[in-house]
């Protein structure tokens, strides 16, 4: 059944299937074992080895057999059949699990203090989103309880309280979302699930929609190059989204939403744990929008009437000795249609219609294990996916196809002590595309097998520095080299600095990334061959902490640099008939520098107050300029309000958008202005919670904010003046929703 | 205007309940106790956290897992520490009285720290 990804490769893909088969048998066939023995150790604290921890537990994973650590700090545990996995934890520090296979040999545990805990767990409430402490990248992580404060509705609502992305539509008609950083395009964000590769190629136009808000456990957002161990091609940062575990508490949930323009979802998660270790979850998802919205009253839908059926099931085991196995399936399929009322409902050819059907199947393994020496590790991630999309924009009919492979190697590693330890391995990530447009078929392959290494040195959270190269080779563009730079210092309690610098690499598809640009009369004009994208990022940030009051004020600034040697320029300046894609000839740039203050000022309520401003500019027809379409500033501020014991819940958000430089219109009969004017949206959510209840409604777009006249030539849709893609604001007005959930839990 | 006029509205609006409620202004009697509870590990936190918040009468709750001691503040009229010990039970921890203490309304906001006899 593992092959059915695989299927239908054509001949020359027969190497892809045979490679990934045999990678998938290694993954299963790879077991470590060892006799359990008696266990005896001692229990100290990590920075002074000379203090024993009292009473510390100490038990065997997955079990109740356990024991405490006596006042010196020893301990002897009982043989366990049922598991070769000791956990040891006490309140304050890091809970460590060991793998026992050093046989009969006396165990030293150092426990850690644990920083996170005093950041998340002891505080009451736990923080929506925070920097995080020990990242010596700049990471912001998004918990559930930041997600809950958008319920609406996928990945791409996640960012509404993050000043570091920003969410836009890409055209006035599809209703496919781009997201931004640093003022660039999300082509440029390394989109990862769980570490794995997930929103790239075809999937990249409408992909924010496959992953649905109740699926997300957390989702982190680092800045800047990434690390090197998942990849290559993080150039403006990296946003891996984790999905909710088997393992973790929530047994069951169910969600159900409703907005004015009636679309509703209904979500339902379900995982179960079996004796022994063995846990498995189901994810379900259904969205269905199938009413014709057009506030504006241009003839063209406002919203696309989507149709979506989405599913996870996810298998978890626990390895007799340490470490774990993950295997899971997603499928997808979606219908979306858009373009003129009535398109898809009345026999009349002379209606513009877009519709977009896609399929999408994907496979993922991952196998991790502890290995006898302390602080080591070997883990494998493999994943497949198939993705098809059958479109028509109008009478132009687009379709493509794309297999993606990937499988990476981690080894972890130390020089004896966790001061000096490093990650080492081998990865594979391999893509072909099919693609019709009208009767032309485009295909194109490419194989990239890589090494990477990369060493962290950590000196107690104080200074910690990781640094990477990856070296990979290209089927299509040959060798290259990727090297990146981290470092975070902690200069005094309570103000942390870091810097990086790396390089990045992509692969561009202008037409399976871009095929939403068909929504207009613009002749797509794509060379046969385009260079691969590179880029240097480098970008320092400061992080204080500033006591006032009770609590601290939390205030980063931060500044980074992207640089273009190799990019893909999309001009849609030098003629109002066509876009242009072409290798960049001079400079391309982007410059963004933010400030954020996060503060609760008295218990229960939360600001957070943001500034950005980015200068982004290309070299466009042999003119430096200003990407278009691109906002010069944004400032954010959200308040959130929780009342004791978090039984209520309000948040209020204001995104004030700068203006931008807009394509150049038509020089004889300009059909837009040269400027987009600034914009504020504002958006507010109110939930009650109960015990395993909770009810939210709020509104999206509060100030009923939209732009004038998003669909350019709307009353002619076959004439030249047709161009649903000069977008820069929203495209519908204010949205009421309300909706619920329940969710069951171990603890209650 | 007329949409700058619904925001301050509703910002009025959200504002005078989150005052109302940090106040507390017409709240019958509160009394805040804490117990010492048998719990050693962060899901009990959450088990707790998740289930005497809506315990009849229960105003708030401060947990804290490194002295294992749960912090309520209650409603005399709606509930007791004896019935509040039996909701602890039943969760399956066993719980005594530390300290108890009458709350000072207009310092109701931080509860155990600033109380006065």
């Amino acid at each position: 059944m593992y092959s059915v990804n695989y299927v239908s490769f054509s001949k020359e893909d027969f190497m892809y299937k045979i490679v990934f088969i045999a990678l998938f048998l290694a993954i299963f066939s790879i077991d470590i074992n060892a006799a359990p023995v008696e266990v005896k150790g001692r229990v100290v604290e990590k920075d002074n080895p000379a203090s024993p921890i009292v009473g510390a537990n100490i038990y065997w994973l997955g079990t109740t057999v356990g024991t405490s650590s006596d006042v010196d700090g020893n301990f002897s545990l009982p043989i366990s059949e049922k598991s070769q996995k000791v956990v040891v934890s006490f309140v304050g520090f890091k809970p460590d699990t060991i793998s026992i296979s050093d046989r009969g040999s006396s165990l030293l545990v150092l426990l850690d203090k644990n920083i996170e805990l005093d950041e998340v767990v002891v505080k009451e409430r736990r923080r929506g989103q925070y920097l995080s402490a020990l990242d010596p990248v700049q990471t912001t992580k998004v918990t559930v309880t930041e997600l809950q404060k958008a319920a609406c509705c996928n990945l791409s609502e996640s960012f509404e309280t993050n000043a570091s992305v920003d969410v836009a539509y890409s055209d006035a008609v599809t209703g496919a979302q781009q997201i931004k950083m640093l003022g660039l395009s999300g082509a440029y964000v390394q989109t990862i699930s769980e570490n794995i590769p997930s929103i790239r190629g075809m999937a990249a136009p409408y992909g924010l929609g496959y992953i649905p808000g109740p699926w997300m456990e957390s989702i982190q957002i680092s800045k800047g190059t990434s690390s090197v161990v998942n990849g290559y091609e993080a150039i403006t940062g990296q946003i891996n989204v984790e999905y909710k575990k088997p393992f973790a508490d929530e047994k069951f949930h169910f969600n159900l939403y409703g907005n004015s323009e009636l679309r509703s979802e209904a979500n339902l998660n379900a995982s179960y744990k079996f004796p022994d270790s063995l846990s498995t979850m189901v994810l379900l998802h259904g969205e269905n929008q199938n009413t014709q919205i057009d506030g504006n009253a241009d003839g063209f839908l406002d919203v696309p009437r989507v149709r979506q059926v989405n599913f996870i099931n996810r298998w978890y085991k626990e390895h007799r000795n340490g470490g774990d196995f993950q295997i899971g399936v997603k499928l997808l399929e979606e219908d979306r249609k858009s373009g003129q009322v009535d398109a898809f409902d009345l026999p009349d050819e002379n209606l513009y219609g877009i519709s977009v059907r896609t399929s999408r199947y994907e496979l993922f393994a991952k196998n991790g294990y502890l290995l006898d020496r302390p602080g080591t590790s070997i883990g494998m991630q493999l994943s497949g996916w198939y993705h098809k999309q059958d479109a028509s924009y109008g009478r132009t009919a687009y379709s493509g196809t794309q297999y993606n492979g990937y499988f990476n190697f981690i080894y972890q590693g130390n020089f004896g002590t966790d001061l000096h330890t490093f990650k080492a391995g081998a990865s594979l990530l391999a893509d072909s595309y099919n693609e019709k447009l009208d009767m032309a078929s485009t295909s194109f392959a490419e194989m990239v097998p890589g090494v990477f290494y990369e060493y962290n040195f950590n000196l107690r959270h104080k200074l910690n520095i990781m640094a990477g190269l990856r070296a990979d080779y290209s089927s299509e563009y040959g060798i290259f080299l990727t090297p990146r730079v981290h470092a975070k210092w902690e200069i005094i309690h309570g103000l942390t600095w870091r810097a990086s610098a790396g390089k990045g690499y992509r692969t561009p598809m202008p037409l399976a990334e871009n095929n939403f640009m068909l929504a207009s009369s613009r002749k797509m004009v794509i060379p046969d061959r385009l260079k691969q994208e590179e880029a240097i990022n480098v970008g320092t940030s400061l992080n204080a902490l500033i006591p006032l009051g009770e609590r601290d004020v939390s205030l980063t600034v931060d500044f980074y640099r992207t640089n273009f040697l190799e990019q893909v320029v999309r001009d849609v300046d030098s003629s109002t008939d066509k876009v242009v894609f072409s290798d960049l000839e001079g400079t391309s740039f982007s410059n963004a520098f933010q400030a954020e203050l996060m503060y609760e000022i008295f218990k229960g309520f939360t600001i957070n107050a943001a500034y950005r401003t980015n200068v982004v500019k290309q070299t466009i027809g042999g003119q430096l300029r200003e990407v278009p379409l691109t906002s010069r500033y944004k400032g954010l501020l959200s308040m959130s309000y929780a009342t004791r014991m978090k039984k209520w819940q309000f948040d209020l958000t204001s995104q004030f958008n700068g203006g931008g430089r807009m394509p150049d219109p038509d020089v004889l009969n300009p059909l837009w202005s040269a400027e987009f004017k600034p914009f504020t949206i504002v958006n507010a959510q109110v939930t009650k919670n109960f015990k395993r209840w909770s009810f939210y409604a709020g509104a999206e777009n509060l100030l009923n904010f939209m732009m004038d006249n998003p669909v350019v030539g709307a009353a002619d849709p076959w004439g030249k003046d047709f161009d649903g893609t000069m977008i820069w604001g929203p495209v519908h007005g204010r949205k009421i929703y309300a909706g619920l959930r329940f969710t069951i839990n171990d603890y209650n | 205007m007329r949409k700058i006029r619904i925001a301050t509205l509703l910002l009025l609006i959200v504002f005078i309940f989150i005052v109302n409620n940090a106040l507390g202004s017409d709240k019958k009697d509160e009394k805040t106790v804490t117990f010492t509870v048998s719990m050693d590990c962060h899901s009990c936190v959450k088990k707790i956290e998740s289930n005497i918040p809506y315990e009849k009468g229960v105003k708030d709750l401060q947990v804290s897992l490194e002295k294992k001691e749960v912090t309520v503040t209650f409603r005399t009229d709606k509930t007791s520490t004896d019935k509040l010990i039996e909701a602890f039970k039943k969760l399956g921890y066993t719980a005594s009285i530390v300290g108890e203490a009458k709350v000072d309304k207009e310092k109701k906001e931080d509860g155990h720290k600033t109380h006065s006899h």
